[in-house]
């Protein structure tokens, strides 16, 4: 009788799962089919008129370098930004976490969640004229005397803006992590000797491994397949992987070679996606869960 | 995988605009009683009742460039109050966008279109168009022989199907403050006076034709250019340019904050510029300049034959035309005669029209493999 109730239950339970799972193949599923499919055809199917199949889409992407130029150059912006949203997202979630009152601290989180307010477009112009000449920032430069007049450095830098629009993701996954190691771990590392920086490399940061990882997963891989940040602001050199996919989409209506790009570009993401996880679960098993 | 989803939302998006259209009605319910006798009626207050038997006015569906001239006061509305119907617009961002929407369910529901005359071609051979009685469009006479019976509008029986409505130039504008030397040829952008202060048109087939311009070569003339050269050109060109655009807030931005001073621009561009009080002067260069027309044409399966050619009628037409090359702050270029024998010098110099120029070469049509290789071409430079 116990099994048949649980049986039961279990039917109920999963049909709640329905909506989602039916979202998740129309939505994923057979999109990523299509774009599969897709890759392989000779042209565009828009005008209901089937191209024919063709092994060249690939072969073009492969004999041509811009791509490969295209693609090392998105994972190392990608990595850079990463890198400098770390650096700068330590700090403030361990003051959140930390340093702050409790009271205070969802008036923090509230501050860093504002940017999600609004439009990726508009927090891109909004950027675009702190950093333009004759901008809050490059005036105040020019009045320190750091820059002369007309000076910009908009047009250069695109990881400032990729950092400014993905530096809360990474914020928001660290915080989490840090809150929940217990100030009495920290307390009993310093009362057992350990100076700040040990308690940070053998207490701290073991313990925030996983928000880290889930950090970089959420900063990474959309930074690497952006494209209207290099378009508005990255100037004669920003183009990215995201610009060529979109250019084949939106300009010479080339489906097929669109598709067999975004899929080679789906599968090298996923593959850091899959190393990332493998060092999460790495991470948890050497912390024992401690963070949960 | 977003922009197939994108495609698919906007095209949801789109057909149901189309459906929501009001009903349509057939041919014969919708057919408008011929206009005055007088052919310049256009200035005539003319009240024509096309109202159905069931009392219903017919739809005309016009795809267009949002806050381009037809939807302007003087346009759908001014046509709507002659005619005594209703217009909806559909609009796109992009010609390739109007294309797959017609490919995708647009033919039947749009009734006119405003490709440029490069994708007029396309449009004719994939059998989107339907050709124009020019007998139903009494303005036809008007209009300028250098932009009537262009190939890429003709059929080859000489059909009609498309109407030059504007035209325009993509060209060369620069501060005259910052940039105080004779500007004459394309070679400014090339030289060290003014790099990192140039802004170029991030459009494959623009920046193709203008460095084919530019290396002396024919742009109009895909099937023998040195694609090695050109892309040699635009690599050097690469390394003055400060930023290329896409849109004209793209360009507006960097010009007004002085960052970028010269580059090759729209007119529509620098007549903004100029009348927003920024210096600005807007010229043709002696190797030549790459053009464009923008044309009407009558979709195919139109249930509205008439009434579209009223449409075309209408913006090709003395009263549209003039308001359209006189409009304040955003006026365009004529392709109407008897507008451009009114128009006063000042007026033609607001659209940079004052000379018309001498060597203008319009975007020609490219092959599906021709534009790959040019986009390839574009794409490498970008990267590089």
């Amino acid at each position: 009788m116990k099994t048949k109730t649980k049986k039961n239950t279990f039917k109920i339970g999963s049909l709640w799962a329905g909506p989602s799972a039916l979202m998740l193949l129309c939505l994923s599923l057979i999109p990523l089919a299509m774009l599969l499919l897709f890759s392989f055809m000779d042209g565009n199917i828009t005008n209901g008129v089937f191209p024919g199949w063709t092994m060249e889409n690939f072969q073009k992407m492969f004999s041509s370098n811009v791509f490969s130029r295209l693609m090392i150059k998105s994972l190392g912006i990608g990595a850079l930004v990463t890198v400098i949203c770390i650096l700068i997202s330590y700090p403030m979630a361990w003051g959140m976490a930390k340093a702050a009152r409790p009271h205070n601290r969802s008036m923090l989180m509230m501050l860093i969640i504002l940017p999600f307010f609004t439009s990726q477009l508009l927090l891109i112009y909004a950027m675009m004229m702190i950093l333009q000449s004759g901008g809050i920032l490059m005036t105040l430069l020019g009045a320190l005397g750091i820059t002369t007049d007309g000076t910009s450095i908009l047009y250069t830098p695109k990881a400032v803006v990729l950092v400014y629009e993905y530096l809360p993701y990474m914020v928001l996954c660290l915080y989490t992590s840090l809150e929940s190691i217990g100030d009495n771990l920290v307390q009993a590392s310093r009362v057992l000797g350990a100076g700040t920086f040990r308690t940070f490399i053998n207490v701290v940061f073991p313990m925030s491994i996983p928000g880290l990882l889930s950090g970089i997963l959420l900063v990474m891989v959309p930074v690497t397949g952006s494209f209207a940040e290099s378009t508005l602001v990255g100037g004669p050199k920003g183009m990215m992987v995201g610009s060529l996919i979109n250019s084949q989409y939106n300009t010479v209506l080339n489906m097929g070679y669109g598709a067999s790009l975004s899929c080679v570009f789906l599968i090298i993401l996923s593959i850091i996606m899959a190393v990332v996880r493998m060092l999460v679960n790495l991470a948890e098993k050497r912390i024992g869960g401690e963070t949960e | 995988m977003k922009k197939i989803i994108s495609s698919m939302l906007i095209l949801c998006t789109s057909l149901s605009l189309l459906a929501g259209c009001g009903k349509r009605e057939t041919p014969s319910e919708t057919e408008v009683p011929p206009a005055a006798e007088d052919t310049s009626g256009r200035e005539t207050e003319v009240e024509i009742n096309v109202e159905t038997e069931s009392g219903e006015i017919p739809t005309l569906v016009v795809a267009n460039w949002k806050g381009y001239g037809a939807d302007e006061e003087f346009g759908a509305p001014r046509f709507e109050e002659l005619y005594n119907c209703k217009v909806e617009f559909v609009y796109f961002n992009s010609v390739e966008e109007l294309y797959t929407m017609l490919q995708t369910g647009g033919i039947g529901n749009i009734d006119v279109a405003l490709p440029s005359t490069v994708y007029t071609q396309t449009f004719r051979e994939s059998g989107m168009l339907e050709p124009v009685d020019t007998s139903k469009v009494p303005c036809y006479g008007d209009l300028m022989e250098a932009y009537l019976n262009l190939p890429e509008a003709t059929g080859e029986g000489g059909e009609v199907y498309a109407l030059p409505w504007t035209w325009g130039t993509t060209s060369l504008g620069y501060n005259p403050e910052a940039v105080t030397e004779e500007v004459t040829t394309w070679d400014i952008l090339y030289g060290d006076a003014h790099k990192g202060k140039i802004a170029f048109f991030d459009d494959y087939v623009t920046a193709l034709m203008t460095s084919a311009i530019h290396t002396g070569q024919n742009p109009s003339d895909p099937d023998n250019l040195d694609l090695q050269v050109i892309k040699e050109d635009l690599l050097a060109l690469k390394e003055n340019v400060c930023t290329y655009w896409a849109s004209y807030d793209d360009y507006l931005n960097p010009y007004t904050s002085g960052e970028v001073v010269i580059g090759n621009m729209w007119a529509g561009t620098a007549t903004q510029l100029k009348n927003s009080g920024t210096p600005c002067n807007y010229i043709y260069p002696v190797e030549g300049t790459v053009g464009y027309v923008d044309m009407w044409c009558i979709i195919k399966d139109t249930d509205c034959y008439d009434l579209a050619c009223k449409w075309l009628d209408f913006m090709c037409g003395e009263e549209f035309q003039y308001n359209f090359a006189t409009v304040e702050g955003n006026a365009h270029n004529t392709v109407n005669n008897k507008v451009y024998e009114k128009l006063t010098d000042e007026q033609k110099a607001a659209v940079w029209a004052l000379e018309i120029p001498s060597k203008v070469y319009m975007q020609p049509v490219l092959t599906p493999e021709q534009q790959n290789d040019w986009l390839e071409v574009w794409n490498e430079v970008k990267a590089n």
